[in-house]
């Protein structure tokens, strides 16, 4: 019986190709091995045969070939009369042998294969060089630590430390914070603090108001004060958070100890919405005070409110400068519509006081919060990158983590921009590297550190700063090339334009105080606004969009100033149909003109500053 | 005397085209007929012979079929192609510049033995 009749049917059905088995053949060719057996030679020369095609690592219909055709060789040699030693060693070694044949044999295989395989040795090529390329950054991103050598909230701190216990604010706003009762819910959404004697709720208001006295008297103490002085940490207050438990002992109220070195964007700033707080109580205070025909009071309240603003800007964030100014703009509208609607309620000496101290709002105050805008900025930078000490450094795991932390509490979704964390080291060899970062912030900060001195009418039409960073968050290269940039740069041209309406209104409160004393002097308003100069004015108020002094009129025996806004136009002191405070935001003069032709209601006429008229809600409107 | 591996490299492939053109043969007979009608220059091992020819198969000059042999056994025979007679052809003129030219210069005598030897 043969070596092949031998072999199981199993055996065979296994080594048979598919072309066979559709022709209904079980060939069992593909059995290299047992056709060296069949081939019935020395072991020595089976075993050196089935080594050869072993290594020659071979399709299995290849090495089946090879080992027929390797068996016939040494079958023709033996029956030449040669010996077993002789061919085999004429043969050579089988192991250089069997990679050369397979070698060879390769290069006769399909022209499509040969280049399927090429281009999975390409692909592989490049995936090894892919991983190897990840494995350094990873490296590189995940062991980067960053060296956080200042610590800005201590620096500050250093000089609150300064400030003699006496001169700060801050425990007694504390102490109001606890005594403040929360204003009633139903005051709260309806009307509060411009709650008007005709309005139904008036009568809860002022029952409000009356608690409310203690802390209205705590408040003018504090306000007094010259500096704030609350310290640059990211803890709550113990006696705020204290307050906070006892008021609603279910809600989530953190209590934490301080960081040694905070983040500064982790720094809580408790006393902004508490301020606003007492701005609107005051404000209430004040329009009370009116109707009992009490002037000292409102004087006080309005002053007092000037003093929180201050406080509320004590701190070197925009953010700050924002409420401070915010609270500013409450008591000018306060006492412009007190003014209004009581022309002879101050005495002069009271209005020539609210005066002097409306004056005295200083418009480079964001210059400040700008500085404190680049401490968060490089603080963020030295808890992300890492330092060489040269300037420049990478971004680093540890610091992503850090930043997020922060970004995801606030709800800021920019934390996508590094991607998952297992993406983060490829999405950080974008990242700009720490010294060209910080050169690009500190080139878009200077640009707008260097307007805020510019008052609007010197502004040039190239783009601001907060349209550059939309331009980089709108390109998805740069936006992860400057992600921090994207992340925390404020939203500086809308603070800008804040600042310049701040100053126009500050400019024409001033001038409108000036023309009542001048009234109630000559018994008229004057006939040009030139004549307040100097007795009532020390100079004329400009106009922030033209550079020229404010426009004045005297309207159904009224004096109104007014600006000519962002068309230029002078439209006789009147406001737009449709008044939505367009004309009061700077835009380039063509397209202001483009936007009045197509929405003349809305951009058509002037920004009236004085009077500013009180319009409290009656509550009508809900009957 | 064994010929360097780098001249063995080039006319190992000529040699074997050659001794097919007169006639198809298996791979045991080529070993035999390079080392015989050589003298043992042109002899070499199989690790080198068998993938000789699967390159010179692979590049289409040559082609293998399986016969059955006289004495019953099956036996894998080389085919010179039209392309391998034509790269004969063309392999056969560049030796005979070659051998012109190392004539010319003095390394091969008129008789073929090496001129520095003669």
């Amino acid at each position: 019986m043969s070596t092949l009749e031998q072999t199981s049917f199993w055996r065979r059905a296994k080594h048979t190709p598919a072309r066979d088995w559709v022709r209904g053949r079980i060939t069992g060719r593909l059995d290299w091995r047992a056709a060296i057996t069949r081939a019935e030679l020395p072991d020595d020369i089976a075993a050196l045969i089935a080594k050869t095609v072993r290594r020659s690592r071979l399709w299995r219909l290849e090495k089946a070939d090879l080992a027929a055709e390797l068996c016939a060789h040494f079958t023709d040699g033996l029956e030449a009369g040669k010996d077993q030693e002789t061919l085999m060693k004429d043969f050579g070694d089988a192991n250089r042998a069997g990679r050369l044949i397979g070698r060879a044999k390769r290069r006769g295989r399909p022209a499509a294969y040969r280049g399927f395989v090429h281009v999975c040795q390409g692909l592989g090529m490049l995936l090894l060089a892919g991983v190897i390329t990840y494995g350094v950054l990873a490296w590189r991103f995940f062991t980067g630590e960053p060296d956080i050598a200042r610590n800005y909230a201590a620096e500050y701190n250093e000089t609150i430390e300064a400030i003699p216990e006496q001169d700060r604010a801050w425990p007694l706003y504390v102490e109001t914070y606890a005594m403040l009762d929360p204003v009633p819910d139903d005051l709260l959404q309806n009307s509060w603090p411009a709650t008007a004697p005709e309005n139904p709720l008036y009568p809860e208001a002022l029952a409000y108001l009356e608690r409310q006295q203690d802390v209205i008297a705590l408040t003018h103490r504090a306000a007094a004060l010259p500096h704030l002085g609350a310290p640059m940490t990211d803890a709550p207050d113990p006696r705020m958070a204290e307050v906070d438990r006892a008021r609603n002992p279910n809600a989530h109220a953190p209590v934490g100890t301080p960081s040694v070195n905070p983040m500064m964007i982790g720094v809580l700033l408790p006393e902004l919405g508490h301020m606003r707080s007492l701005a609107r109580l005051l404000t209430f205070d004040a329009h009370v005070a009116v109707n009992q025909d009490d002037a000292d009071r409102a004087f006080r309240d309005i002053d007092t409110m000037l003093g929180v603003a201050h406080h509320a800007g004590d701190r070197p964030t925009v953010i700050s400068w924002l409420v401070q100014t915010a609270i500013q703009h409450l008591a000018i509208n306060t006492a412009a519509q007190i003014i209004e609607a009581q022309p002879d309620l101050f005495t002069d000496e009271q209005l020539r006081a609210l005066a002097h101290r409306i004056a005295a709002i200083d418009e480079s105050a964001l210059r400040g919060a700008l500085q404190g805008e680049r401490w968060m900025f490089e603080d963020a930078v030295q808890r992300v990158f890492t330092d060489d000490g040269d300037g420049g450094g990478h971004l680093t795991a540890e610091g992503v983590r850090q930043l997020m932390s922060f970004t995801s509490l606030a709800g800021n979704s920019e934390d996508m921009i590094v991607g998952p964390m297992p993406l983060a080291p490829i999405t950080a060899m974008l990242v700009a590297d720490r010294a060209d970062l910080t050169a690009k912030y500190d080139e878009m900060m200077s640009k707008q550190e260097a307007r805020v001195d510019l008052p609007m009418w010197e502004y040039d039409d190239t783009p601001g700063v907060s349209q550059e960073v939309e331009l980089l968050a709108a390109s998805p290269i740069d936006r992860v090339r400057y992600f921090p940039i994207v992340m925390l740069m404020p939203a500086l041209d809308s603070a800008l334009q804040t600042g310049q309406q701040a100053c126009q209104r500050r400019d024409a409160a001033t001038a409108g105080i000036a023309l009542e004393l001048y009234r109630r002097d000559q018994g008229r308003y004057p006939d040009a606004l030139s004549d307040l100069v100097p007795e009532y004015l020390p100079a004329l108020p400009l106009d922030r969009f033209t550079g020229r002094p404010l426009r004045y009129g005297v309207r159904e025996g009224s004096a109104r100033l007014w600006s000519v806004g962002a068309d230029r136009n002078d439209d006789g002191g009147r406001p737009p149909a449709d008044d939505r405070g367009d004309q009061q935001r700077w835009r380039p003069s063509r397209q202001a003109r483009q936007d009045e032709s197509q929405n003349a209601d809305r951009v058509d006429g002037d920004w009236v500053l004085w009077p500013i008229v009180y319009q409290p809600i009656t509550g009508e409107e809900d009957h | 005397m064994r010929i360097e591996r780098e001249l063995m490299r080039g006319a190992g492939p000529t040699a074997v085209l050659r001794l097919l053109a007169s006639g198809d043969m298996y791979g045991y007979e080529l070993v035999e007929a390079l080392a015989r009608q050589t003298d043992g220059v042109l002899a070499m091992g199989q690790s080198t012979l068998y993938p000789l020819l699967y390159n010179l198969e692979a590049k289409g000059l040559i082609e293998p079929t399986w016969h059955e042999a006289d004495n019953g056994r099956e036996r894998k025979y080389y085919h010179l192609t039209g392309k391998g007679r034509k790269k004969l052809k063309a392999d056969t003129e560049q030796w005979e510049r070659l051998a012109g030219a190392m004539t010319a210069i003095g390394v091969l005598s008129p008789r073929g033995a090496l001129g520095g030897a003669s």
